[in-house]
């Protein structure tokens, strides 16, 4: 009897998974061509509305689904704004009126032309809808209140865009390329507006743009299903469908990688990619492009030691770079000490910092602090690396009397006490909202404005002075001139110790042919439509 | 007492748990230092935008206030809505539950069937190989750490062998069934797509053992000591020298009176299982309740956090008066 338990209950338990063992699925693997298959957390997605996305994840979403009046394109290296729904475009001798040409022949996949009219909608949809992101064109002087007036179409394929002021053209060609411009099919929104909300529940989980995909369905916390749009006017991509698999966890994507089940891990941790690299994993390739960001050191200069520029020069000093690149970082960090990340009009490859332990004691003294001071630096956790990077900055500084104590806390409640001004030593990073020196130079230099200089209670009258004269300079020659000018102010009498800027990284299969081209702009501008699988 | 007057109270003292672990979560969620408006809008936020969208969202009113609201919107069935989705925190949950209903009852099933054989097995062959083995079994169940568990399950049975499927609730290829019920395998048999159902309880084997692995060990532990207990009794003894065969003596006439503390205990393992579930549902990318309270509790999202917990709470303590309900059933001399 006792055995007849025994066996019947193992009996049933391997019927029930011999039953059960299914074939292990194929779609995606090498055989598999036209589909590409991602593991991606997708937890984080919240709509893929052009006009409210903000997540990063989202907008590269939205960046398959609609096109812009302009985009993104690196050439040699450097980020530029080239024509997508306008052909071209001019500015008037005002400086504020720019009329933009709409490319013939576009159609959505309804058959409606691509037109101005279809501009003009969306643009003041987006203005109107006022969401989080809108602030960046609020900024160039567009508003809800005044939709009506700044965006107009002249004529069936000319739209006119008037902005605040005569800002810097690279400026406002450059807060374009947000997804929050993307182009919609009027009729097909009107078709799902619900009662005064222009509808944002219809547009979270569908698509009524021109571009390259089509929304399909997107299953939360489980699959986004994108399939190429043959109406797209550039041709139907190599790949035909994109299935967006949502693996939250990064032990779990490798696995699947590895196997072949999906083409593209993007959430692999810097440890995994490590390995990857050092294990020499055939049939997996990292690709690696420069991020839109910067890690840095924050100091606030409330902090009395941390008021004497000398101080602060001091740290920067006592660092080891080196150390935390390719310690650290392993390469997955780009050298970087002025606020203007690589490839951005006005980059400064300006370096003056590398580890000089004297020099520092001897600012330290000049500040008035010969034997050092204690000071407390803040930084989120859990995070991949900042952690390790606190420990390096603290035995560094230690070094020149220094005493570091560290507190780690979650994001949020250590970004609130940031906002605050509530830190001595914050170790945070920062992204980038547009692809202009001006999104940096706000921040970083304007202590006028709520942001980075301003939490570290830091304000130089001549450093906002070239911020704003820089958002306004119409030559991009003096406009270089100007960063060069206001990063290297920065660099020595801010509130900052740039670390270095951040890079992304994916690992893929390497039968999927062209994604680093794919890739090159980072988030910014992810173009899915130069990715093919290569049968092997 | 009779049973409707014992429902009835159990159904009022419900209402009080619920209310006392709403009050819990709204408090923690609250008095924690750190902003939800930062949470959704990022730190490069300006901060005329910040307090515009707090006061958007209602959170610059006092606590109480915003509590008040709160209750007064579940009373009427409205939960809110997600602040970081916009949806309403009702639609999400018969979206995400589902799929943790199909996990945790999957999870409790093959506890049951696996833990109470092992516990019969174990304490009629007390101090054998078997036993020992079924200890050893238990105690590395209630002590690993279902995140290991899960990772090398999934390295060996997906990775290496290729005999179950990997992370997700359906291969990419099978063409899901029409969602009646969300419920993935009932959805299959409803709908008669029979490559759905088998693709999805081939999904389903895994997560269900890691997360049943615990229950499995620790019905398995109970139930051999209860039938141990069971096993000395006049009765069996009575049994046996009425010359019945040991199967029925053990069946029966232990097994039955053994089961009821290991029927509290089946109660009281599913409040951790939903709680489990939270990491399996990583794992295994299963898009569950336990994953969409946890990116609330990461996001700030309280709407999300409260709903959800809302809804565990009420299920929990209906799967417990159910459980309390079945003890007559065991036992006839049990009167409410």
């Amino acid at each position: 009897m006792r055995r007849g338990i025994a066996a019947s209950s193992l009996g049933a338990f391997l019927v029930l998974a011999l039953v059960l063992f299914p074939s292990v699925p194929s779609i995606g693997g090498p055989v598999d061509p036209s589909t590409l298959v991602v593991g991606q957390n997708t937890g984080i997605l919240i709509t893929l509305d052009p006009a409210v996305v903000f997540e990063v994840e989202g907008a590269v979403i939205v960046d398959q689904l609609y096109d812009k009046l302009v985009e993104l394109e690196l050439v040699d290296g450097k980020i530029r704004v080239v024509p997508e729904v306008a052909e071209s475009w001019t500015l008037a001798p005002d400086g504020r009126t720019w009329t933009f040409k709409i490319r013939r022949g576009m159609k959505f996949p309804s058959g409606r032309a691509v037109d101005a009219e279809a501009v003009v909608y969306s643009l003041r949809r987006m203005l109107r809808l006022s969401r989080p992101s809108v602030y960046m064109f609020n900024e160039l002087g567009l508003t809800k209140e005044n939709a009506e007036t700044a965006v107009k179409a002249l004529d069936p394929y000319t739209v006119q865009l008037v902005v605040g002021q005569p800002f810097a053209p690279d400026l406002v060609l450059a807060i374009l390329t947000f997804p929050a411009t993307a182009v919609l099919d009027p009729g097909v929104v009107e078709q799902h507006i619900r009662e005064g909300e222009l509808a944002v529940d219809w547009l979270k989980d569908h698509s009524a743009g021109s571009g390259p995909y089509i929304l399909m369905r997107w299953e939360r916390n489980e699959v986004v299903d994108l399939v190429a749009n043959a109406t797209y006017w550039r041709g139907i991509p190599p790949v035909k469908r994109i299935l967006i698999r949502d693996i939250p966890e990064p032990s779990a994507q490798r696995i699947a990688l590895e196997r072949g089940d999906i083409d593209v891990a993007w959430n692999l941790t810097p440890t995994m990619r490590q390995e990857i690299r050092a294990a020499k994993t055939p049939g997996l390739a990292i690709v690696r492009v420069p991020g839109h960001g910067m890690e840095y050191l924050g100091m606030n200069v409330k902090y009395a030691p941390l008021a004497k520029e000398q101080v602060r020069e001091a740290i920067r000093y006592a660092i080891d770079y080196r150390a935390i690149q390719e310690g650290i970082m392993r390469g997955e960090g780009i050298p970087l000490q002025t606020f203007v990340p690589r490839g951005y009009l006005g980059y400064n490859p300006y370096m003056p910092f590398k580890q000089d332990l004297d020099k520092a004691r001897k600012l330290l003294a000049e500040g008035g602090y010969p034997n050092g001071f204690e000071v407390e630096l803040i930084h989120s956790a859990p995070h991949p690396y900042r952690g390790d990077i606190a420990v390096v900055i603290q035995n560094e500084l230690a070094k020149i009397g220094v005493k570091v104590k560290i507190v780690s806390g979650a994001a949020a409640t250590m970004l609130a006490k940031y906002r605050e001004q509530g830190h001595q030593l914050v170790l945070w990073g920062w992204g980038v909202d547009y692809p202009d020196p001006d999104a940096l130079a706000k921040p970083f230099a304007d202590g006028t404005i709520r942001q980075l200089a301003w939490r570290n209670a830091w304000m130089d009258p001549k450093a906002t002075d070239l911020t704003k004269k820089a958002m306004l300079e119409r030559d991009p020659a003096r406009r270089v001139a100007i960063y060069k000018e206001l990063t290297e102010l920065v660099a020595h009498k801010g509130p900052f110790a740039i670390l270095f800027q951040i890079t992304n990284n994916w690992v893929i299969r390497t039968y999927v042919k062209g994604f680093e081209e794919a890739a090159a702009l980072g988030t910014f501008h992810f173009d899915y439509t130069k990715i093919s699988k290569v049968r092997q | 007492m009779n049973l409707a007057t014992y429902v009835t109270r159990r159904l009022a003292l419900m209402v009080l748990v619920v209310f006392g672990v709403l009050v819990i979560t709204f408090v923690i969620s609250h008095v924690i230092p750190a902003d939800p408006v930062l949470a959704i809008l990022g730190g490069n936020a300006p901060a005329e935008k910040v307090d515009a969208l707090r006061r958007e969202l209602g959170l610059d009113k006092p606590l109480h206030e915003q509590f008040v609201a709160y209750i007064w919107g579940a009373v009427r069935g409205d939960l809110g809505r997600s602040l970081r989705t916009g949806r309403p925190v009702w639609d999400d949950i018969q979206q995400y539950f589902p799929a943790t209903v199909e996990l945790t009852f999957s999870a409790i099933f093959l506890a049951v069937i696996l833990g109470i054989p092992l516990g019969v097995i174990s304490a009629t062959r007390r101090n054998q190989v078997h036993d020992h083995t079924t200890r050893v079994f238990s105690i590395v169940g209630v002590s690993m750490p279902v995140f290991w568990t899960g990772l090398v399950l999934l390295l060996l049975l997906y990775y290496r062998l290729g005999w179950l499927p990997g992370p997700g609730r359906l291969d990419l290829e099978i063409l899901p069934p029409p969602s009646r019920t969300r419920l993935l395998i009932l959805d299959s048999l409803l709908a008669g797509n029979w490559a759905a159902l088998r693709n999805a309880v081939g999904h389903l084997v895994m997560p269900a053992f890691v997360l049943g692995y615990l229950a499995t060990a620790t019905i398995a532990r109970v139930t051999r000591s209860s039938m141990l207990d069971a096993l000395h009794q006049d009765y069996v003894r009575t049994a046996r020298s009425k010359g019945l065969v040991e199967r029925v003596v053990v069946l029966r006439h232990a097994l039955r009176n053994a089961l009821i503390p290991t029927v509290t205990v089946i109660g009281l393992v599913f409040g951790g299982l939903l709680e489990g579930s939270v990491l399996t549902e990583t794992i295994f990318a299963w898009p569950g309740l336990g994953r969409y309270i946890t990116t609330g509790y990461i996001t700030l999202d309280y709407p999300a956090v409260m709903g959800g917990t809302l809804y565990i709470a009420v299920v929990y303590s209906i799967v417990n008066l159910v459980v309390d309900l079945t003890y007559a059933f065991l036992d006839p001399r049990i009167r409410f």
